[in-house]
This record gives C-alpha cells, structure tokens and sequence, in this order.
C-alpha cells in the first residue's frame, strides 16, 4: 500500500519481504523515487519476515534515495525483523523509527 | 530425521513445504529457521556450481528438541565451504556496501553451531540452533 502525507510517501509492503517477494518490492519502490518525492518512508509494520533478499531491495532504495537528495527511512519493525536489520549492520546507514509519525517529524 | 527434496525450480514452493513442516514451533524460532532455510537453499540453487548433473538439492531437520533444532542441507554440486566466504564489509558508505555473504553472515549469526563437510561428492551443511 502506498500513501502521501506531508510530501512523504508511505510505502507498506505486507506479508514476507523475502526471495520471492523482494525483487518485485524493489522494482515498484524504483519506480516511486523516479517522482523524486520530498522523502520516502518503508512502514515495516506488516512485513513478518524479512531475509537477506528483502535487505538488498531497502539497500537499493536507499542507494537511489541518497543519489537524489531524498530522505529515506524505515519504520515500525517487529522484534524479530529489527534483530535482522541491526544484525547486518544496516542500521548504520539508514535511518529507523519506531512510528511512521516519529519518522516523518524527524527526518 | 525428516527429509524434503528441495525442487530447484521453484524456491518458494519449498519454503512453503518447510513453513507448513514447522508450524507448530513459537514465532520466534520460525523465524530464525525460515531464514537460515531461504539463505542456505537460495545459495544452493543459485550459486552452486552442479556442472553437467541433474540438480540433488536435500534438507533434512529433526524438531525434536526446540532447544537444539538440527537442520542439515545436501547438494550434489561441486565441492564449496560456504562458511570459507567472506563475511560483508557493513562499515563502508552506503554506496560501497555490497552484499555478497550477507546471506551465510546471517546463518552464521542465527546458529549455535556449524559445520561444512563434503563426503561422497556432496556438500553438507549442518547446522545446530
């Protein structure tokens, strides 16, 4: 699902961000930072799973993100889908928060 | 030990299969299983060299014990140590962040233990979490 609020666009993907699922979430996420929005905010808040194929499509769209001066986030991630994210280190370079609101007022 | 030959034509219909086998396990421990499956089996069907053989892709588990989960994984490829890779460099820029070897990184980190050996023209790789 994706939504606009406040010239950030919400991007929700729902279910598993997985090997199956990542290459098509990648490609709809390129095809939204080619409107070159103020910021981009991935809500996690559905997403129950999430490998090393999901990391690759939020490393890609941070990678366009940066390259086009717009702000790139993701938020509200589950214990476990978090563990996986601050595990591979990606935390290190893109921003999360807890809540889609905290996202949008901080970046 | 239960077994599942892995169809290397259609991964998901395997994570399928391996979901539906562990079912009755806490979320949590799913979880970590799904994703040492999807990244060990991903790499098998992907990255393995099988040279002129008929793909042989085997997973076996045994869910006996939720304090030691055993899952091995079988191939008849050529002979490849995943656990000889590389893990990512995660401390360069975002633009030079690569990710080959997140996959088995993430293995790594989700077992208690693991081994590789290679016996009988298969690689085998065991893990214990």
């Amino acid at each position: 699902m994706i939504t606009n609020e406040k010239d950030f666009i919400i991007v929700s993907p729902n279910g598993k961000l997985d090997t199956i699922s990542a290459p098509k979430f990648s490609d709809e996420l390129s095809q939204l930072l080619k409107d070159k929005p103020k910021g981009c905010i991935i809500d996690l808040s559905k997403i129950s799973f999430l490998s090393s194929s999901g990391l690759q499509a939020l490393l890609a769209g941070a990678k366009t993100s940066k390259n086009n001066n717009i702000k790139y986030a993701v938020c509200s991630m589950n214990e476990m889908v978090n563990d996986v994210f601050t595990l591979s280190g990606f935390d290190r370079f893109i921003k999360t928060f807890d809540t889609k609101d905290n996202a949008i007022n901080s970046l | 030990m239960k077994c599942l030959h892995v169809n290397p034509n259609d991964i998901g219909e395997t994570l399928e299969k391996i979901e539906l086998s562990i079912s009755k396990l806490d979320d949590a421990l799913r979880f970590k299983i799904m994703l040492i499956c999807e990244e060990v089996i991903t790499n098998q069907i992907r990255h393995s060299n099988f040279k002129n053989r008929t793909q042989e892709i085997e997973f076996y588990f045994d869910l006996n014990d939720q304090n030691s989960i055993f899952l091995i994984f079988k191939d008849n490829a050529q002979r490849f140590n995943p656990l000889e890779k590389n893990n990512p460099d995660i401390t360069t820029d975002i633009e030079d962040t690569q990710l080959g070897g997140l996959g088995i990184f993430m293995v790594k980190e989700y077992s208690k233990k693991l081994t590789y050996t290679y016996k009988d023209g298969c690689n085998i790789l065991r893990v214990i979490l």
